[in-house]
């Protein structure tokens, strides 16, 4: 027999991390940030010839409906009823964390607690009675640090143990919840005791989730026979107990669990850690965005004037395919490999080391627990203007790919705030925009390239903010839902899992490069050669761009740029290997000498807030449908970055025109 | 030894001198580099050369960035005079910072030695002094600061 085994936990208490000690060959992503899983994993192990069946679902504080990934892990544990349910708790957190466990009993789940970074816990000065807990809480907890793959073994064999024992003996439960809450309890449950919900989930858990008025519960009880019922014992629990259900049950939790870790946990003194030396500075009032500034100009000169040289040695390389690749008798398979492969895709394969070192930039501040931080700084300013602080976690994610940033906005509470983080996600630079800035700027921009490059993901951070100010100011009006968020540990990032995480992205870039952009090459370089024996300009590819280009004339675009941008929409780095190809095809070897010849700084510029801006790329288009689970909001999207791009386009080239670029 | 008084004042002390060092080359090489920034070519000071090396480059925004480093020693430096242990983050996180830049800027040189001992196009005339900017230099004199920063434990205490 397969036993299932659901691992829980608060968000960055390790999970992943239990997971991949858990399943043999696991690699599941690791991050030192709040949200990371934000769908189940599953994966298997045996131990001691019994075979489990690991999931892992996503961080959560609770298991109300008001989150997609709060419903997800819920959801699971209701409906598929896994025979254990690990909940994995911060050790040196938790009085927090504990809230999850007496929720997971309410539902009458088979709970082993894995008592994570005990390690942590005991440098804070926490003496934790182990064995006291698990008396109270009537659950097997075995203390463990991931990290180091301490209480592994033992928390395999505790797992065993309770899925086999499931089932033979009664869970009773051990929270009460004083007598006026249990007699409420008590009459919810006898009315419905009879019923058909009452075979599919525990009656008790039922009752607790109408008091509080679970939007997912209520709806199941919608037409029943006893609804009428039970809604008047939910109208009149407010007067029983004097305020909202909700948070009478939030309080007796909260109550109970200061009870008992009275008696099981002794704090020592407050130790001044190096967590809170950092925090003192990097979410200081005063100096948290400066700071926050100079890290990612740091990481992008780093992306940017390190990888120069190997561009060259790629670029090199491809240059030296396309001269042999002359000498092929057949003059339309010559121009296919030597302007369509190795002129377009040699072009944006160059590109491979700054796109591996800015993520290797990211990695090591997600891994050193520094990217949280960001989120926390950025959250003041978001506040200010009314937006969700959480939004600003999938912007973060943005930098690496706008794909799972939208999925990461499934921890965002309150369907008006996650529709606008996903509108605005798009605006939030990905690696894929990387080549088209470095091409660019390298060309028109000199020494100031990196700070060039630079400014377009602060711009993008800024029209994706301003933009939420103005959703929620019209079309989206509401109040934000309240945002807790925990910050992580700081920890030195290892070279290993920084390289690690920076191959993870990358490697999507490289798959990219082997599927979307050879195809895009063939499909452009036909295009751009044919008619065969005509000039580009008159090719398909100039009729398109010259077809579109009177429309994007007020931005200084001509027929080239507009032709790389339609076959960007396919994924951003094709206006880069859209412009190779042109070029190569007309015969230039060097495009940005070709470029500076043809275009002005002001110009240069404009492409590349437009690229950044405009439509995103089709992979995204098809995340927000599946996301937003709308048409209509996607179509708005798509609507509202062109006319974000080209408004925007508009002001730079205002803008460079009273400089004098005309 | 804790820290006390006679630590914090020391520690106020270099940190105020680190600061300013931070500050005066970020300021330079905004003022040297105002010119190429604005496009007019005309800076506030011409760049500084000892010994033929160009001490200063003309960047605005390295300069920006040096100044934020001196602004973190410099805030700490009052709390670290009232021998508050507070005090020490801003030592500790300015020498971090420092470190960063100093490690990106090393390794664009080394970048940049590749690029030379390959002989390309850009690299020809480059020389590794071209690179030896501010931002490495001044890191040497906070290394001590970094280093008493992260292994003082008793400090924190």
């Amino acid at each position: 027999m397969v036993y299932t085994v659901a691992l829980i936990g608060n968000p960055n208490v390790g999970k992943s991390v239990i997971f991949n000690n858990l399943v043999p060959g696991a690699r599941q992503h690791v991050g030192n940030w709040p949200g990371k899983t934000v769908e189940k994993k599953e994966g298997k192990c045996v131990h001691k010839g019994t075979e489990l069946k690991i999931v892992d679902l996503p961080g959560t504080y609770s298991l109300t409906a008001r989150a997609v990934d709060e419903l997800i892990a819920r959801n699971y544990i209701v409906e598929e009823k896994p025979e254990v349910v690990v909940h994995i708790i911060d050790a040196s957190n938790i009085e927090r964390n504990l809230y999850l466990t007496f929720l997971l009993l309410e539902l009458e789940a088979n709970v082993v607690i894995a008592l994570n970074m005990f390690d942590v816990a005991k440098e804070k000065g926490y003496k934790i009675d182990v064995k006291k807990l698990s008396k109270q809480l009537g659950v097997s907890i075995v203390p463990t640090a991931a990290t180091t793959k301490e209480g592994m073994k033992e928390l395999k064999d505790e797992i065993v143990y309770a899925a086999q024992k499931k089932g033979l003996v009664k869970v009773k439960p051990v929270i009460t919840y004083g007598e006026k809450i249990e007699d409420l309890i008590q009459s919810i449950v006898d009315i419905i005791k009879d019923g058909m919900l009452a075979q599919k989930y525990p009656p008790r858990w039922l009752a607790i989730k109408l008091l509080e008025k679970d939007e997912d519960v209520l709806e199941k009880i919608k037409g029943s026979r006893y609804q009428n019922e039970l809604m008047e014992v939910i109208m009149k629990a407010k007067n029983v107990l004097g305020d909202d259900p909700e948070l009478v049950l939030a309080d007796k939790r909260y109550d109970l669990i200061s009870t008992i870790l009275a008696t099981s946990l002794v704090r020592g003194a407050k130790k001044w850690t190096l967590t809170d030396m950092l925090d003192k500075v990097f979410i200081h009032k005063g100096l948290g965005i400066p700071v926050f500034i100079a890290l990612f100009w740091a990481m992008f000169r780093f992306a940017y004037d390190a990888s120069a040289p190997f561009m060259e040695i790629i670029g090199l390389f491809f240059e030296k395919l396309a001269e042999a690749s002359a000498g092929i008798p057949n003059e339309v398979l010559a121009s296919l490999i030597g302007d369509g492969i190795f002129g377009g895709l040699g072009f944006i394969l160059t590109f491979i080391p700054p796109i591996f070192f800015l993520f290797l930039g990211i990695s090591i501040l997600e891994d050193s627990g520094y990217l949280a931080r960001a989120a926390f700084i950025m959250d003041r300013i978001m506040f200010k203007l009314g937006l969700h602080g959480r939004s600003f976690i999938p912007m973060l994610l943005g930098f690496g790919c706008n794909i799972p940033a939208m999925m990461a906005t499934r921890s965002i509470e309150g369907e008006k705030d996650r529709l606008i983080t996903l509108l605005v996600n798009p605006f939030i630079s990905c690696g894929a925009r990387l080549p088209v800035y470095i091409l660019i700027a390298g060309t028109f921009f000199g020494s100031m390239a990196t700070t060039a490059i630079w400014s377009m993901y602060f711009l993008g951070i800024v029209v994706a903010i301003l933009l939420a100010l103005l959703l929620r100011k019209t079309i989206l009006r509401g109040e934000p839902a309240p945002f807790i968020m925990e910050l992580p540990l700081y920890k030195a990032p290892t070279f290993h899992g920084s390289v690690i995480h920076m191959w993870e992205r990358g490697v999507q870039f490289l798959k990219k490069a082997g599927t979307y952009l050879l195809a895009g090459a063939i499909i452009l370089w036909f295009l751009s050669t044919f008619p065969w024996g005509a000039e580009v300009e008159l090719s398909y590819t100039g009729q398109i761009g010259h077809a579109l280009a009177p429309l994007f004339a007020p931005l200084g675009f001509d027929w080239r740029i507009v032709a790389s941008l339609v076959f960007a929409l396919l994924a951003k780095e094709i206006a880069v290997e859209a412009l190779g190809i042109i070029y190569a095809v007309e015969g230039e070897t060097a495009i940005g000498g070709a470029l500076l010849a043809s275009y002005n700084p002001v110009i240069g510029y404009t492409l590349m807030a437009f690229t950044l801006l405009y439509i995103p790329c089709v992979a995204t288009i098809g995340t927000m449908k599946k996301e937003s689970g709308s048409w209509k909001w996607t179509i708005f999207q798509l609507v509202l970055t062109l006319v974000v791009a080209y408004v925007v386009g508009l002001i730079i080239t205002g803008i460079g025109a009273l400089l004098g670029y005309v | 030894m804790g820290f006390n008084k006679n630590v914090g004042k020391t520690i106020a002390v270099y940190s105020f001198v680190i600061g300013i060092l931070y500050a005066i080359f970020g300021i330079l090489e905004i003022l040297v580099g105002w010119g190429d920034f604005v496009g007019t070519g005309v800076s506030f000071i011409q760049p500084i050369e000892l010994a033929g090396v160009n001490v200063v480059p003309p960047d605005v925004f390295g300069g920006i960035m040096l100044l934020i480093i001196g602004a973190v020693y410099l805030t700490g430096v009052r709390e670290q005079t009232k021998a508050e242990r507070e005090g020490l983050s801003f030592l500790l996180v300015g020498s971090l910072l420092a470190a960063v830049f100093f490690m990106v800027y090393l390794v664009i040189m080394l970048a940049n030695g590749v690029g030379y001992v390959f002989q390309f196009e850009d690299w020809l005339e480059w020389i590794w002094l071209d690179d030896l900017r501010p931002g490495i230099w001044l890191f040497l004199l906070a290394l001590p600061g970094a280093y008493l920063a992260f292994t003082k434990k008793e400090w924190r205490e």
